[in-house]
């Protein structure tokens, strides 16, 4: 469990410290929402559904 | 919206906070022990600062409120490991703060005041904005104006009530407060719901909002990342601030270490909060933009309130109350810790060289109430300058100084005090230069000039020139690397002390001392629990009960009564090695002891065993001697006399012969008896004992015939694994023992009996004198010319097939025997032998079965 949790730590650091601004320079993306938050709240989530993977059983 | 209905609905929720810690402290005890009330409680870190002033935020700059929450994500990703550390440190020495952690891991007197003064300076205003966050709220809502309409003091004084019911129960405040914690996550789930049902019901009511906001170009930059490479400091060092934060917050600490039943809780912390910290920004965004396209002359932080309050002035409500709860759970627990540190760190100390350690209690609670009503001080002098508006992150900064010392104590054994202190020192120092000393000058409580610097290198908000950094990003990258830079190199150059002697003492002056401090219960607890520990763990185990109620520093003070340092760990080492050889070489001469028990029993043994033989011999003798002379005198006489009458001659030859088979009886019972000393096994086998019996009765007819004694049988068919030879043998000697006593008749039975085959055989003798019958069994014991062999032959034989002898009382002789009717295969003696039920001769009715 120690190196799954370091992994997606890691993993969460990645995906949140991307240079954002050289990726995400449109306002508008899919279904019309800004791709930024599409992106941010889709990694969180994934990031959320991993940890609840990894984590579920103690 | 009528301000009588505010104030009731805000005194009926404070009034149902109240209930729901009842609650926790009875019936619902089980349900705040769990895993999911402590993953709740977590989100005491989502204050009113996140119920209106994440869209506030989202409204001015676009995607910066998230890091706020991305940061502590990431640390609970790392949780389970991290705290399972902590939790383990914590429990061992009831640690209350990370001030305390500090103490106990450099043993240096300034630095746990020293945090602890500067976390109740940098978190003030940070409490003083969750009242004004109400007060604010209450004022928007109810369209009336300050002071009259001020609810921040009465719900202030109403937390600082709770605060001290349901956290300064006790002096220790280690202990868990269930009820806190339930009413906290209520308090969690209550803003979480309110938050998602004020954005889903926005969203309904006034439609979706990112067409129109990207229609708008002044609204476009919210939906874009933060631009350049000061945007991406920022960003990335917001996300690194609100991690450090959420670490190294009081209040988390709080819920996080202290309040944890379970290190099993951790897991499921793990993803649930970074869920709830998922879920309650969802709604974010689209409030901010609708804000910003509905209402745009409002105050955007009041966005929260005044978008319901459009559609419906009981969703306003609902809002209202939701706020109420981000910031009355932040206030109640924040306050709670923060009047920890400052009685176990600031006051504990002075108490104890005051002697008035024992109102530390009340001290503890006045805290409480000091620091509510300082931070409502601060709320109402500083009102809408930016250093109350502008101090939620300041203080994150604040907090943000404890990290290096903290982690680097933990994971790094070359920190040194000198390193932790001058790292502490120097971050507070210019933290306070760059951000709370701006903040000051911004609100006008400090000449403007003061943000130019004595010079431009030395600019508050642009040190060494830089410029184009937010002052938040600039003060924590500045504050956080000085004191990096400062712990570690510090501790490079400076020597690491030698650790402090520990000490040592006798359980029960500890279990006294105790007693003294924190009451008679807690010295009970504490002997208890130290009964059988050596010195030095006993006095470390009354150190961390001290320190949790007390502090570590008033708690080493006090110990230094009722305790002396331990010997240094070598001499330790070499004693306790000792004491080792000591202990085997008493073990070994434990062993040396009984062993020689165990030789002197064994010679005693065979002393007796030896003594028997002599008195066997002298015995067997003295029985041969008998029938020996008589046989010697009748030959001699025989011999001497050649001219004997022939009637006088056959006399004498009929007593030769009598005498001789005397003699061959005496010598085939003593080999009888050599052979049962041997320890010849018995020689099971299926055996007709009915059978048995009737040879038996037949080889004794003759000697009957001559006694002119009848013989009489009763006998039930009965078959039993046993040694043939052997139960001949015994009923061969009782019938002979019979046929000298009987008158008339002699009589033989054999019944089937409680598993067992039991045979008795009467006679009708003058029966065995009272005082001989304890005797009758025993070697050489005869009352009537016989050997005295037979009946001691008899019980050893019927002992050795496992079965029992014995003198029955009542007219005549009557001797019964038993044989068992099953042999286990482990035991062919019939499980019973060695181990006689009885004294021999005794019957079962009286004891002997």
């Amino acid at each position: 469990m120690k190196e799954k949790a370091l992994a997606l730590f890691f993993l969460a650091i990645l995906l949140f410290l991307l240079p954002l601004d050289l990726l995400f320079r449109q306002t508008e993306g899919p279904w019309g929402l800004p791709p930024l938050y599409l992106y941010l709240y889709g990694a969180w989530g994934f990031v959320v559904l991993l940890a609840y993977r990894f984590f579920r059983k103690p | 919206m009528s301000p009588s209905l505010l104030l009731t609905s805000l005194a009926l929720y404070l009034g149902l906070l109240f209930l729901v810690a009842l609650l926790g402290e009875g019936r619902g005890k089980a349900l705040a022990q769990g895993p999911w009330a402590y993953a709740l409680s977590l989100a005491v870190y989502a204050t009113a600062w996140t119920f209106m002033g994440s869209v506030g935020r989202a409204a001015t700059e676009g995607a910066t409120f998230l890091p706020i929450y991305l940061g502590p994500t990431l640390v609970l990703l790392f949780w389970p490991l991290l705290h399972g550390r902590l939790l383990q440190l914590a429990r061992a020495h009831r640690l209350t703060s990370w001030a305390d952690f500090l103490f106990l891991r450099y043993r240096h007197p300034l630095l746990g005041p020293l945090a602890a003064a500067f976390l109740v300076v940098g978190l003030l205003p940070y409490l003083a904005l969750q009242l004004k966050a109400i007060a604010q709220a209450f004022l928007f809502l109810s369209g009336e104006k300050e002071p009259l309409a001020d609810v921040a003091f009465p719900t202030a004084l109403f937390l600082a009530l709770f605060a001290i019911l349901f956290g300064t129960r006790r002096l220790d405040p280690s202990e868990r407060h269930q009820g806190l914690v339930l009413a906290v996550a209520f308090e969690s789930l209550v803003k979480l719901l309110a938050f998602l049902l004020v954005g889903v019901t926005m969203l309904w009511s006034l439609g979706n909002p990112f067409p129109q906001a990207q229609s708008r170009p002044e609204l476009a930059p919210l939906l874009l990342p933060p631009e350049g490479l000061a945007g991406y400091l920022a960003w990335v060092s917001l996300i690194l601030l609100s991690g450090l934060a959420f670490l190294f917050l009081p209040r988390q600490f709080h819920v996080s270490v202290v309040e944890n039943v379970d290190p099993k809780h951790l897991p499921l912390a793990a993803w649930a909060f970074p869920l709830y910290l998922l879920l309650i920004n969802l709604p974010v965004l689209p409030l901010a933009l609708l804000g910003r396209l509905h209402l745009p002359g409002e105050n955007p932080d009041l966005y929260v309130l005044a978008l319901p309050l459009e559609i419906s002035p009981l969703l306003a409500l609902l809002a209202f109350l939701g706020g109420v709860s981000a910031a009355t759970a932040m206030v109640v627990v924040e306050s709670l810790a923060l009047s920890i540190l400052i009685s176990n760190h600031l006051l504990s100390p002075l108490l104890l060289r005051y002697r008035a350690l024992g109102s530390l209690l009340l001290w503890r609670r006045l805290a409480i109430l000091l620091v509510m009503l300082l931070a409502y001080l601060y709320f109402r002098l500083a009102g809408e300058a930016y250093a109350l508006v502008g101090m939620g992150l300041i203080s994150f900064v604040a907090v943000a100084q404890l990290a290096p010392a903290s982690l680097l104590g933990l994971f790094w054994k070359g920190t040194t005090p000198q390193g932790a202190l001058a790292g502490l020192l120097g971050g507070t120092a210019l933290w306070a230069y760059t951000l709370f000393l701006p903040a000051l000058a911004r609100s006008g409580w400090l000449p403007k000039g003061f943000l130019e610097g004595p010079h431009p290198l030395l600019r508050p908000e642009g040190l060494l020139g830089l410029s184009g950094l937010d002052p938040v990003t600039h003060g924590f990258l500045a504050s956080l690397t000085l004191n990096l830079a400062l712990t570690l190199g510090v501790s490079l150059f400076t020597r690491q002390e030698a650790p402090s002697r520990d000490r040592t003492g006798e359980v029960e002056e500890l279990a006294a001392l105790l007693r003294r401090v924190l009451g008679p219960e807690a010295g009970e607890a504490f002997l208890e629990q130290a009964t059988g520990l050596r010195g030095p763990e006993a006095a470390a185990l009354a150190e961390a009960w001290l320190a949790g109620s007390v502090g570590p520093a008033t708690a080493r003070l006090l110990l230094l009564s009722a305790t002396r340092e331990a010997p240094p760990q070598a001499l330790r080492e070499e004693v306790e090695a000792a004491a080792r050889e000591s202990r085997a070489l008493r073990t070994y001469a434990e062993a040396l002891e009984a062993a020689r028990k165990e030789l002197s029993e064994a010679y005693e043994r065979l002393k007796a065993l030896d003594q028997a033989k002599d008195e066997l011999l002298a015995a067997v003798s003295h029985e041969l001697k008998t029938p020996l002379t008589s046989v010697r005198a009748l030959a001699e006489i025989l011999e001497a006399h050649p001219d004997l009458p022939e009637e006088e001659r056959r006399r004498f030859i009929a007593l030769l012969a009598k005498e001789a088979a005397r003699l061959s009886r005496l010598v085939d019972q003593v080999l009888a008896y050599t052979r049962l000393q041997a320890g010849l096994p018995p020689a099971l086998a299926p055996t007709d004992l009915k059978g048995l019996a009737e040879e038996a009765l037949a080889l004794v007819k003759p000697l009957s015939l001559e006694r002119g004694v009848n013989m009489e049988e009763a006998l039930e068919a009965v078959h039993a694994p046993t040694d043939r030879d052997r139960v001949l043998q015994i009923l061969l000697n009782l019938l002979h023992n019979a046929l000298r006593h009987a008158r008339r008749r002699v009589r033989l039975e054999l019944h089937r009996r409680n598993g067992e085959a039991l045979f008795r055989v009467v006679d009708d003798g003058p029966g065995v004198p009272e005082e001989a019958r304890p005797r009758v069994f025993e070697p050489f014991q005869s009352f009537s010319g016989g050997t005295g062999l037979g009946l001691f032959l008899a019980r050893r034989l019927v002992e050795g097939l496992g079965g029992r002898i014995w003198l029955e009382n009542g007219n005549g002789t009557t001797f019964a025997f038993t044989l068992p009717l099953e042999v286990s295969h482990e035991d062919p003696g019939g499980g019973r032998r060695g181990e006689h039920p009885g004294a021999p001769g005794v019957p079962p009715e009286e004891g002997g079965a």
